[in-house]
């Protein structure tokens, strides 16, 4: 009885000092999150590795939820996929479960974060690039065959 | 011209199988090959959907009900072609024949009759990957083409043989198309709304080269309702004097997302997404612009974010 003890012991030590979070919480490998996009209902990603590394590039969609679980307010339901960052602690990792489960939300963990997503051939954006200006002025027919000139408006 | 686009095979329930009489097969060889003769001219008169109704009566009358039919001849086309001094270019696909919209052989081609079946996507790519337009190269890298879908898996829904081609002018094609979710982020800088949009469409939102757009109308009130403040985003193409010709669609999957700054009295924020059909500003009326999604949430206090 004793070398079992001993043995689940030294399993349980093993498992918490790997570092490895998704022994502990559910995670997507990079391959499964990309299947996952590609359905019909994909999941929400929410990066939480800060400005500085969300505005470096990170996963098309995803949202930039800060780095303060208690800062982030979940618009709830749905699968959700965390963007961590790298050697995230367990205190965090759990801060960030508690505040998106009790919203509502299933939570996985990005195995791997974004190195793991790029070494998988994921792409990343820059999410600046994407951002959409308010008021900006509609043309009237784009440059397509129909085209038969300079445009009728124009925003700057 | 119907076997050009064949995508399921065709069965006959209720013949295969059974032992015909000689009177039934009268019957098969007056129903089945009849038409066949008929149809067996290739030299079309002009008006040759006439001589393709002849044998394919329901996949004519579907196809009149869209509006490649009368591509040439509705009202916001005409609208911005005479605007622009009627360039004949733009009836390489609104009129390519001289027809008043698309007809049977602007798609099929003029082999004549059996015409080789189409090639998905590429046979709608003419039209709808024209200069200006990526609403084919959108596709191409989609969710949608991920999962083997083609245009007609959304724009021919029904038997395989339809050829009732319906887009966004359909009432309720758009219902669901689109989802809308909002966030809040709190730090040192303050708060901001995070709204993400997504559809569901396999290729950018809106697709087309007409002057097609979505609205997104966000407000900001305070707890008594008053406004405090509105942003109108438009996704669609632009055109920019310094930087030319710029494509603000809604791509596929991964959609949009947008960082609003909350005001520190902000109550509630309102979210509405809008498809409209006509260029111009929003205010400008637009009769058929449809509703895609509106959502509110309360902007919750510190001590309810604290919670």
């Amino acid at each position: 009885m004793r070398p079992l003890f001993i043995l689940l012991l030294l399993a349980v030590f093993l498992l918490l000092g790997s570092g490895d979070l998704s022994a502990r919480w559910p995670g997507v490998s990079p391959g499964q999150l990309q299947a996952w996009l590609d359905t019909a209902d994909p999941p929400l990603i929410l990066d939480v590795r800060g400005r500085a590394a969300y505005r470096a590039g990170t996963l098309a969609g995803a949202l930039d939820g800060g780095v303060e679980p208690s800062g982030f307010l979940p618009d709830g339901g749905g699968g959700l996929v965390l963007l961590l960052p790298e050697g995230a602690s367990e205190q965090l990792v759990e801060a960030w479960f508690a505040r998106l489960t009790d919203a509502g939300h299933q939570v996985w963990i990005l195995e791997g974060g974004i190195a793991g997503w790029v070494e998988a051939g994921g792409s990343v954006e820059i999410p600046q690039s994407t951002y959409t200006r308010p008021g900006s002025v509609p043309f009237l027919i784009p440059r397509g065959l129909c085209e038969g000139g300079s445009p009728s408006q124009v925003f700057d | 011209m119907l076997t050009a686009v064949v995508r399921r095979p065709v069965t006959l329930p209720g013949i295969v199988g059974k032992q015909l009489s000689g009177f039934d097969l009268a019957w098969v060889v007056v129903l089945f090959f009849f038409p066949l003769l008929a149809c067996s001219e290739t030299a079309y008169p002009p008006d040759e959907s006439a001589s393709c109704a002849a044998c394919h009566p329901r996949q004519q009358a579907g196809f009149e009900r869209s509006r490649m039919a009368v591509a040439a001849r509705t009202e916001t086309f005409l609208d911005e072609w005479r605007r622009k001094g009627e360039p004949k270019a733009c009836l390489g696909c609104h009129s390519p024949s001289g027809s008043e919209g698309v007809i049977c052989t602007d798609c099929h081609g003029a082999s004549g009759h059996p015409y080789p079946a189409l090639q998905l996507p590429e046979a709608c790519a003419r039209c709808h990957d024209a200069p200006g337009e990526i609403t084919l190269q959108g596709f191409l890298d989609s969710p949608a083409a991920r999962r083997g879908e083609d245009c007609l898996t959304c724009h021919l829904q029904g038997s395989g043989n339809s050829h009732d081609f319906r887009g966004p002018t359909r009432p309720g094609f758009l219902q669901g198309i689109a989802t809308l979710r909002m966030a809040f982020r709190h730090d040192a800088e303050g708060g901001v709304a995070l709204l993400q949009i997504r559809h569901r469409a396999g290729h950018a939102l809106p697709g087309g080269t007409t002057g097609r757009a979505v609205w997104l109308l966000v407000e900001q009130r305070d707890a008594q309702e008053r406004m405090l403040d509105s942003r109108r985003y438009r996704f669609g193409w632009l055109h920019s004097a310094s930087a030319g010709w710029r494509q603000n669609t809604l791509p596929p999957g991964t959609g949009r997302v947008l960082e609003i700054p909350l005001h520190e009295a902000a109550g509630v924020i309102r979210a509405k997404l809008v498809y409209r059909f006509r260029a111009g500003e929003l205010d400008e009326v637009d009769p058929d612009q449809v509703v895609l999604v509106e959502l509110a949430r309360f902007v919750p206090t510190r001590a309810e974010r604290e919670r």
